[in-house]
C-alpha cells in the first residue's frame, strides 16, 4: 500500500471544482467522472494524494477502493508529489531507431541517475521514460517538459536542457503547465 | 495589423433552423473566399501544431507580427492547422492578390524579412520556398515572381496524395467554426438531417465499403447497421481517439488540424444509428489535441450544431469528451468503453460485439476518428464516388504517419493502391543522405517487417498481408541498417509486456516469456533452438489470448526472425558464425 500525503493539496478548492464541474446527474455518470476528477487533481496539483481521492470517492458517492483501484491502473497518475519539472523521454519506436536509447544511457542516466518516476533530490525534475509513445514521431527524437515537446534532441541540446531545468526554480513550470481544465 | 488568435475567434450565433444555417454559410463563405483571394491584404498562413511549437513556430508568428508591424504593411497573419509536411516544418504560406499560393519551409525567424519584403517588392523565390500551386503545366514559363520555384503539383511528396479527410489541412484555422462551415462543413450533416432517412445515410455508407481505419479494417456501414437494429435504449457512438501506439500520430493530428470534422462524423453517426450522445476519447498524452477538440465542441454547442433540437429539426444530440490516463491497451475498442465507464481498462471476450452489448450495456458503435472523419465526405458526395478510389477490397484513401531515418518525416493521405515502395522512395523523399533502407515496421506496434523485396506490394488491407504487413492505424517507421532487429524485437515485446493488461494468461505470462528469451540474445547468449521456441510461443500467445494487443504482439517479432534470421543467429552461444556483441545495446 502506497502511503500518500498530500499537506499541499488543497481539499477545499478540490471540493469546490468537483461541485462546480463534476456533479453527476446520476449513478451511471458518476463513475464515468472518476477519471475525470482525478484527473483535474492531478493537473492542478502534479499528483492525487490519498485524502483526494477519498474527497472524490465521497463526492461521487462512490467506494474510495474503485477510485484507488482505477487510479493505480492508468499509467498517467502520480501518487507522489513531482519534481518542479516533469521530465518525459519518449522512447517509442520512431523516437528509439533514430537514438533515444543512446540519449538515456549517456545522458538521462550519468546526468540524473533516476529511476523511473523518481525525482532528484533538490525536488527539480521528476524523469520518467514513456514507453509508448508522444506522439509526434516526425520530431524524433523527442521530450517533453512540463507538457511542452523539445524536438529532436541530441546529446548537447538534452544536457542543455537538463542544466536549466536544474537551474530553473519553477517559474516555467508554472506558465507552460495549464491549471485545470476547468480553473 | 490584423491578428488573431483563438480568443479572438469571432463568436457564433445559435442558429435555429436550416435556413440560418445556410445564411451563416453563405456569410461564412464570402469572407473565407475574400480573405483568402487576398484581395484587401497579403495572407500569411502559419502552420500550427504539437510539433510545430517545438520546432519554434512561436517564434515566427512573433517575427512576422513585430516586423510586418515596423515596415507598416497590413497582413493577414493567421495560424491554421498543418500540412503534413512535417519534415519542413515550420511551413508558412503565402497568399497575395495576383499571386498563385506560395508555399514556404524550414521557416525561421531569421528567414521573415526576406519572406516580408518579397511580399512587399513581388518577389516569391526568396528563404526557402517549397513550391507553388500553379495549375500550368511543369515546362510553362511561371510568371516573373515565381520562377525557380516549383509547383507543388509535381512535388513527389503532394503528387500522389489524394486529400480527402485531409482536404482542408493547412486551409483553415481549426479554431473557427466560419471556416470550417465555409468550406462545405456541416453541410453534410444537415443534408443528412432534412433530406436522407437513418437508412439512407446507413446504405450510403454501405456503398462506399469504408472500413476501419484503426486497424481492424470491419465495413463501418455493416457496424452502423447492425447498431440500428440492435434492440436496447439508449444507443451511443464512441470515437475512438486513443492511439498511445508507438509511431502512430494521424488522429492526433487530424484532431488539431480539422476538429469539426470528426464531430460532423460523429454527429452523422449518432444520427444514423439513432444515438443522442456521442462520446469521444481522447489520449491524454495530446494536450492541444484536446484544447482545440474542446473548442471545437464548444463552438458547435454554441451553434445549436450539438443540443437540443438541432436546426429545428427534432434531432437532440450531446457530446462527451473523455481523456485517457496513459494505458495503451484503452485503443482497444471494450477497453476504451470500460474506461469510459470509469473502471480499469481491460478488454472482454467478444461476442457480444459492441453494437450489441457496448457502453453501459447499451448497443455502441465505436469507429476511430479517421472512420468517423469520412463520413461527412461520403455523404456529401455519395457513397459511390468514395468507392470509386482505391483498389480492391480497400476503398478510399488512408492516411500515413511515417517516421524514422527517411527525408519526409510526416503525414500524408493516399487512395489504395500506392506500393510500398512509392511510399517510402517518392511520398516520403526516400532515405536521409547517409543511410541505408533495410526495414520497413509496418502497423505500429502490431505489423510485420516489409523490406526491399516488398517494394512492389500495393498497400491496401489485403495487399501487404502475404508479406506479413498490416495496414493497422497505418503508422509506418523506417529503419536503416544500423539498427539491429534483436534490439528493437526485445523493445516491441517489452513494450507488450508493460502495457498488458494482465487479464488474460498467455498475453501476461507470454510476452514475459518471450521477454526472458530475448533478453539472452540481447545479451549475446542466445541458443538456435531458442528461435524456434520464440516462434511457438509466439503461435500460442496469437491464437490465445483475448484481445487484440495480444494477438498482435509477437508478429513483428516473428516477422523479423523470418527475414533476418542471421541476425539473431549472431547472437547465440552455440552458433558458427556468432560474434562478439557489445551488451548492452545501443
Amino acid at each position: 500500500m502506497f502511503k500518500l500525503t498530500g499537506e499541499d493539496i488543497d481539499l477545499d478548492w478540490v471540493r469546490e471544482v468537483l461541485a462546480e464541474h463534476f456533479t453527476p446527474r446520476d449513478y451511471q455518470e458518476a463513475q464515468e467522472l472518476i477519471l475525470p476528477s482525478l484527473q483535474e487533481v492531478q493537473e492542478r496539483f502534479g499528483y492525487v494524494s490519498e485524502e483526494a481521492v477519498s474527497v472524490i470517492a465521497s463526492h461521487l458517492d462512490i467506494s474510495e477502493t474503485r477510485v484507488f483501484g482505477v487510479m493505480t491502473f492508468y499509467n498517467d497518475f502520480r501518487f507522489r508529489k513531482p519534481g518542479a519539472h516533469v521530465l518525459l523521454i519518449c522512447n517509442g519506436m520512431a523516437c528509439r531507431v533514430v537514438g533515444s536509447q543512446r540519449l538515456i544511457n549517456e545522458v538521462i542516466y550519468p546526468r540524473l541517475g533516476l529511476g523511473e518516476k523518481e525525482t532528484t533530490p533538490d525536488g527539480q525534475i521528476t524523469m520518467q521514460i514513456f514507453p509508448g509513445c508522444l506522439g509526434a514521431c516526425d520530431q524524433a527524437p523527442l521530450c517533453m517538459v512540463d507538457g511542452a515537446y523539445h524536438a529532436q534532441m541530441d546529446n548537447t541540446k538534452l544536457s542543455a536542457l537538463i542544466d536549466e531545468l536544474l537551474t530553473n526554480d519553477g517559474e516555467e513550470a508554472a506558465t507552460t503547465t495549464p491549471g485545470g481544465t476547468h480553473a | 495589423m490584423n491578428v488573431h488568435t483563438s480568443s479572438a475567434s469571432p463568436t457564433v450565433p445559435h442558429l435555429a433552423d436550416r435556413e440560418a444555417f445556410n445564411r451563416y454559410r453563405d456569410a461564412a463563405t464570402e469572407r473565407y473566399q475574400r480573405m483568402m483571394s487576398a484581395v484587401e491584404r497579403p495572407v500569411v498562413s502559419i502552420a500550427m501544431s504539437e510539433c510545430t511549437r517545438a520546432k519554434g513556430v512561436e517564434d515566427v508568428i512573433a517575427a512576422f507580427t513585430a516586423q510586418s508591424g515596423a515596415r507598416g504593411m497590413d497582413l493577414e497573419i493567421r495560424q491554421v492547422g498543418c500540412f503534413g509536411n512535417c519534415y519542413a516544418e515550420p511551413v508558412v504560406e503565402v497568399r497575395k492578390a495576383g499571386w498563385p499560393a506560395v508555399m514556404y519551409g524550414y521557416v525561421t525567424a531569421d528567414d521573415v524579412p526576406a519572406i516580408l519584403d518579397g511580399i512587399r517588392d513581388d518577389r516569391a523565390n526568396v528563404a526557402r520556398p517549397l513550391g507553388v500551386y500553379f495549375d500550368g503545366p511543369a515546362d510553362e514559363q511561371r510568371p516573373e515572381p515565381f520562377q525557380g520555384i516549383p509547383p507543388l503539383k509535381d512535388d513527389p511528396f503532394w503528387r500522389l496524395q489524394q486529400r480527402i479527410v485531409l482536404g482542408k489541412a493547412g486551409l483553415i484555422d481549426p479554431l473557427r467554426l466560419d471556416e470550417y462551415v465555409a468550406r462545405g462543413g456541416y453541410a453534410s450533416y444537415a443534408k443528412a438531417l432534412f433530406d436522407m432517412t437513418e437508412d439512407e445515410v446507413i446504405a450510403e455508407m454501405k456503398t462506399s465499403n469504408v472500413r476501419g481505419r484503426g486497424g481492424a479494417g470491419f465495413q463501418a456501414g455493416i457496424k452502423w447497421e447492425s447498431a440500428r437494429a440492435s434492440v436496447g435504449h439508449p444507443k451511443y457512438v464512441c470515437c475512438n481517439a486513443h492511439e498511445g501506439e508507438p509511431n502512430v500520430f494521424k488522429d492526433r493530428k487530424m484532431l488539431e488540424l480539422d476538429p469539426h470534422e470528426v464531430i460532423e462524423g460523429i454527429l452523422i453517426a449518432c444520427y444514423a444509428i439513432g444515438s443522442d450522445r456521442g462520446y469521444i476519447y481522447i489520449g491524454g498524452e495530446y494536450p492541444l489535441a484536446i484544447r482545440h477538440f474542446r473548442h471545437a465542441v464548444q463552438e458547435a454547442v454554441e451553434a445549436g450544431l450539438i443540443g437540443d433540437n438541432v436546426l429545428d429539426s427534432g434531432f437532440t444530440v450531446e457530446m462527451v469528451v473523455r481523456v485517457g490516463g496513459g494505458a495503451y491497451i484503452c485503443g482497444e475498442g471494450s477497453a476504451m468503453l470500460y474506461s469510459i465507464q470509469g473502471t480499469r481498462g481491460q478488454p472482454r471476450t467478444k461476442p457480444p460485439r459492441s453494437v450489441e452489448y457496448g457502453l453501459w450495456g447499451r448497443p455502441t458503435v465505436v469507429n476511430n476518428v479517421e472512420t468517423l472523419a469520412n463520413a461527412p465526405h461520403i455523404i456529401e458526395k455519395g457513397g459511390a464516388w468514395y468507392a470509386s478510389i482505391g483498389v480492391d477490397k480497400s476503398q478510399g484513401t488512408k492516411v500515413y504517419t511515417m517516421g524514422g531515418n527517411i527525408k519526409g518525416v510526416g503525414m500524408s493521405e493516399l487512395p489504395f493502391g500506392v506500393t510500398t515502395g512509392e511510399l517510402i522512395n517518392e511520398v516520403h523523399l526516400g532515405m536521409r543522405d547517409g543511410f541505408k533502407f533495410k526495414g520497413l515496421q509496418t502497423g505500429g506496434v502490431s505489423g510485420g517487417v516489409l523490406t526491399e523485396e516488398d517494394f512492389d506490394l500495393p498497400m491496401t488491407f489485403e495487399g501487404i498481408e502475404p508479406a506479413g504487413g498490416l495496414i493497422g492505424s497505418a503508422g509506418f517507421v523506417v529503419y536503416d541498417d544500423t539498427t539491429s532487429m534483436v534490439d528493437l524485437a526485445h523493445y516491441m515485446i517489452e513494450f507488450n509486456r508493460n502495457e498488458s493488461c494482465g487479464k488474460c494468461t498467455p498475453c501476461r505470462l507470454g510476452t514475459q516469456a518471450l521477454l526472458e528469451v530475448l533478453d539472452r540474445f540481447q545479451r549475446g547468449q542466445g541458443r538456435v533452438a531458442d528461435l524456434d521456441v520464440i516462434m511457438e510461443t509466439s503461435d500460442q500467445i496469437i491464437k490465445l489470448s483475448l484481445c487484440g494487443l495480444g494477438q498482435a504482439a509477437p508478429v513483428p517479432v516473428q516477422s523479423m526472425i523470418l527475414k533476418f534470421r542471421h541476425e539473431f543467429e549472431e547472437r547465440c552461444i552455440d552458433a558458427p558464425k556468432r560474434q562478439e556483441l557489445p551488451l548492452a545495446a545501443d
